[in-house]
């Protein structure tokens, strides 16, 4: 039988999002049947009589006390599962400087109190953004900028300065990089190697990353440019001085660029600096063309898993037997299992890149496609809107996380999407990716199968088979790591892909013979 | 801190305040004496003022609102503050005191800032409702639930509940908006404040957007802003300090700036996915306090288009 304690903080405020994210955390806590943080308002005491939690210390709360509420398992230790929620609680207090950590209040006084200091990371407000950088190259730093919304013209500026100084100036929207085997915001912990590669795609660079982790090779630096950086507008700046640098570096042996296609006239430059760097580059301009990389001397990819295995086999490293996926058997297994009707892939994406290498391979099969990053604008599909056909969405697309969290932080959106499209008669499958690593969510798996299951049940009580296919986009060192993801899903009757690539293969096929 | 916070002697560092609210501003100077720290969070600092009032130092990306200053810092981390330190409010500036030092704001800068939004007393009803149709599909698009939009799915049993009387409470204040009666008005009001976990609960989030509207000139909601304010003279602790002067400053038509944002698109009558981008930043706020907010905003929207409609 279960017990209930209450604990009442006197006068004690929280932001509701830290309360959420508290009371979200304290029911995943062993041991705990519920637990509910809330304020000591009558409404919400009214709540907790009506359902029988209202103890005499929970009756004595006032509005402006915070009401922690615990229903514990048989046979679970309260007091301890209570130190752990108010650890929680504790944890979201204003954070102080102490225990020997110094808070600088500018980036110049940083640059002057950390001895050896090169790099500054800014994640302020885009408003703010460029006017931080600026006095980080000035104080002779390197710029990492995940900040977004920053103006195309402060962006010309700012790099300009950068190169003007021999400096960086990664961003703004650079959401990847690993410096010195140090992973910066979103990346994933990966072996050291000679692989550099300069991106100007988060998930791209991250996936490419993976592979060349996975194929047994490592990577030197993986140098982020901002998704805008190979505009006409911008002109490449920074994918020039990357690669420049990369072609200096002793311990870089191969490079690889990852970007959407660039503009004509930037393509030329970029192609330039490939073929002037005197060592191989593998080039994986998605969706793009190769004859203009075969001419400059580069080596084309048309995925990421090509782009990482060209790398590696580049670099000298021996590879392990290619996989032998079959990708046309495996979905002949899943239509065998469809109900009429059944016909259309609904794929629900965090990572925009890895959107687009699945979306394109359905694409190239003839196939329409919808989604919010289409570049055909017959076929784009707003944020709100309902789905149409094969549909894939890059919920990290600006539509979707203008106010909220990136996706592969919180993935509140996507995770009731999957309970939307499984009603849906017409969805023969649902595909979707999981990236690990820094700065993501903490159990991206954990988070979300109870929607997959959930859809599941929908299709099943239907009589209908929906079939799951997730992409883990992480490795063996990340945490937690991409075999113990993977095994939650496979658990719960998901297909787990092996790379970007083969989701694509996979969604292919699927959409080919469902809509046959 | 940010950098705008300068040394000065003495252990005094000045701060400046880039905007605030222009009522606030004039009524600085009547502030004298002592006052206190009331809650600190990482962007917002809340004060009482040596008469009581709750007043808020924001960090300059929190923006404008209501009883409110935005001070050039980027958090209010480093400064270590608890609730009930000393505040010293003197004429022309305000003082932090804090154990070895004080933080002194300068407003002789501050950009005045209008809480009120226009009016919407010139728009067709069928403007209104199609306003209110394009808000509330932006709402269930991007919206999280946990609030007025239902609990999440996977909610325990508390989440469900509070959903549950949430969805009462709307409908109980519809009914009795429409009814018109004082005491039925007060009755709807009193089934949703204070109902919900947050800092400012969901019900009362609700209740701020249809607030705002009925504060309006030439709303059509005419006896609710008197009710709301009677209910909160008679039931000062029935929800949070800090709920409660955002829904006074509401009943006087003085919200934040993303609802003023919104209020204002409206207010152009412009086609409705003009109303996309305000939207979206109001439901930016809190965890879901900005689509709370909204759901309120758009209940008072349909009740506007039905209540002008028979008049």
């Amino acid at each position: 039988m279960s017990t209930t304690t209450a604990v009442v903080r006197k006068n004690t405020y929280y932001d509701s999002v830290s309360l959420m994210s508290v009371s979200t955390k304290a029911n995943a806590l062993d041991g705990v049947d519920q637990a509910f943080t809330a304020m000591g308002t009558e409404m919400n005491k009214g709540v907790l009589d009506n359902l029988g939690l209202l103890t005499d210390e929970l009756k004595a709360a006032e509005s402006g006390d915070l009401m922690i509420v615990l229903v514990a398992e048989d046979g679970a230790d309260t007091q301890a599962l209570l130190a752990g929620i108010e650890d929680l609680l504790t944890r979201k207090a204003p954070a102080s400087a102490g225990g020997g950590e110094v808070t600088y209040r500018t980036i110049t006084s940083a640059a002057e109190g950390i001895d050896g200091a090169n790099l500054a990371v800014i994640a302020v407000n885009g408003a703010y953004a460029a006017r931080e950088a600026r006095k980080a190259l000035d104080s002779g730093l390197h710029v990492m900028m995940f900040s977004d919304n920053v103006a195309v013209e402060d962006e010309i500026a700012l790099k300009q300065l950068a190169h003007d100084k021999g400096l960086f100036m990664m961003g703004p929207d650079c959401g990847t990089a690993i410096i010195n085997n140090v992973a910066l915001c979103f990346g994933n912990k990966v072996r050291p190697g000679n692989v550099g590669i300069v991106a100007a795609s988060g998930t791209g660079s991250q996936e490419v990353s993976v592979r060349v982790h996975a194929l047994g090779g490592g990577i030197s630096q993986l140098i982020g440019t901002g998704g805008r950086d190979l505009s006409e507008q911008v002109g490449g700046i920074m994918m020039v001085d990357g690669i420049r640098a990369l072609a200096a570096d002793p311990a870089t042996d191969v490079i690889v660029l990852v970007s959407k296609p660039p503009a004509p006239s930037v393509e030329k430059k970029v192609l330039a600096e490939v073929a002037a760097a005197g060592k191989p580059v593998v080039v994986w301009f998605i969706d793009g063309s190769e004859e203009a990389v075969t001419a400059a001397g580069g080596h084309f990819a048309a995925g990421s898993l090509q782009a990482a295995r060209t790398a590696v086999e580049l670099a000298g490293v021996e590879q392990g037997p290619a996989g032998t996926f079959d990708a046309e058997a495996a979905a002949q297994a899943v239509v065998a299992s469809l109900a009429e009707g059944q016909k259309y892939v609904r794929g629900l994406f965090c990572g925009g890149t890895l959107c687009d290498e699945t979306m394109y391979a359905v694409r190239d099969a003839g196939l329409d496609v919808w989604s919010n990053i289409q570049k055909n604008a017959d076929f784009r599909l707003p944020a709100g809107s309902a789905s149409r056909g094969h549909t894939f969405l890059d919920f990290g697309d600006d539509d979707f996380t203008n106010g909220r969290p990136h996706p592969m932080i919180d993935p509140a959106l996507r995770i009731e999407r999957i309970v939307e499209e499984a009603k849906d008669p017409e969805v023969a499958a649902l595909v979707m990716d999981f990236v690990l690593g820094f700065g993501s969510h903490e159990d991206p798996v954990g988070t979300t199968l109870p929607a997959i299951q959930e859809a599941q049940r929908i299709a099943a009580e239907a009589g209908r088979h929906l079939e799951v296919v997730a992409y883990v986009l992480g490795t063996d060192l990340d945490s937690p790591s991409v075999a113990a993801q993977s095994d939650a899903l496979r658990a719960a009757g998901v297909t787990v892909t092996l790379s970007s690539t083969e989701t694509g293969q996979f969604a292919r096929e699927i959409a080919k013979k469902a809509q046959a | 801190m940010g950098q705008a916070a300068s040394g000065g002697s003495g252990g005094t560092r000045t701060a400046r305040v880039e905007s605030g609210d222009a009522e606030l501003l004039d009524r600085l100077h009547a502030f004298t004496g002592h006052g206190a720290v009331h809650s600190v969070f990482t962007r917002v600092v809340n004060l009482l003022t040596p008469q009581g009032t709750l007043i808020a130092l924001a960090a300059r990306d929190a923006g404008d609102a209501p009883r409110t200053l935005v001070v050039d810092v980027a958090d209010w981390t480093d400064l270590e503050l608890v609730p009930g330190q000393r505040v010293t409010f003197a004429t022309g500036n305000l003082c932090v005191e804090l154990p070895h030092r004080t933080v002194r704001l300068t407003t002789a800068d501050a950009r005045r800032w209008r809480a009120r939004p226009p009016s919407l007393a010139h728009l067709a009803p069928g403007a209104l409702a199609a306003a209110a149709d394009h808000l509330d599909r932006l709402n269930r698009t991007y919206g999280p639930r946990g609030g007025m939009l239902g609990a999440t799915p996977y909610a325990g049993p508390m989440e469900t509940a509070v959903a549950q009387a949430l969805d009462e409470g709307r409908t109980t204040l519809i009914a009795a908006v429409r009814d018109g009666r004082d005491a039925a008005i007060r009755r709807g009001i009193l089934a949703l404040l204070g109902l919900g976990p947050g800092l400012t609960p969901a019900g009362d989030d609700f209740l701020t957007g249809v607030a705002v509207l009925a504060a309006l000139p030439g709303s059509a909601l005419t006896g609710f802003g008197p009710a709301l304010k009677a209910v909160l003279a008679e039931h000062p602790g029935r929800t949070t300090d800090l709920s409660h002067a955002t829904l006074t400053e509401a009943a006087d038509a003085r919200v934040r700036h993303e609802l003023v944002d919104v209020l204002r698109e409206l207010a152009h009558g412009r086609h409705p996915q003009e109303l996309n981008a305000p939207a979206r930043e109001l439901l930016a706020i809190g965890h879901t306090s900005g689509s709370d907010t909204l759901s309120g905003l758009i209940a008072g929207l349909h009740l506007e288009e039905e209540l002008r409609g028979s008049l």
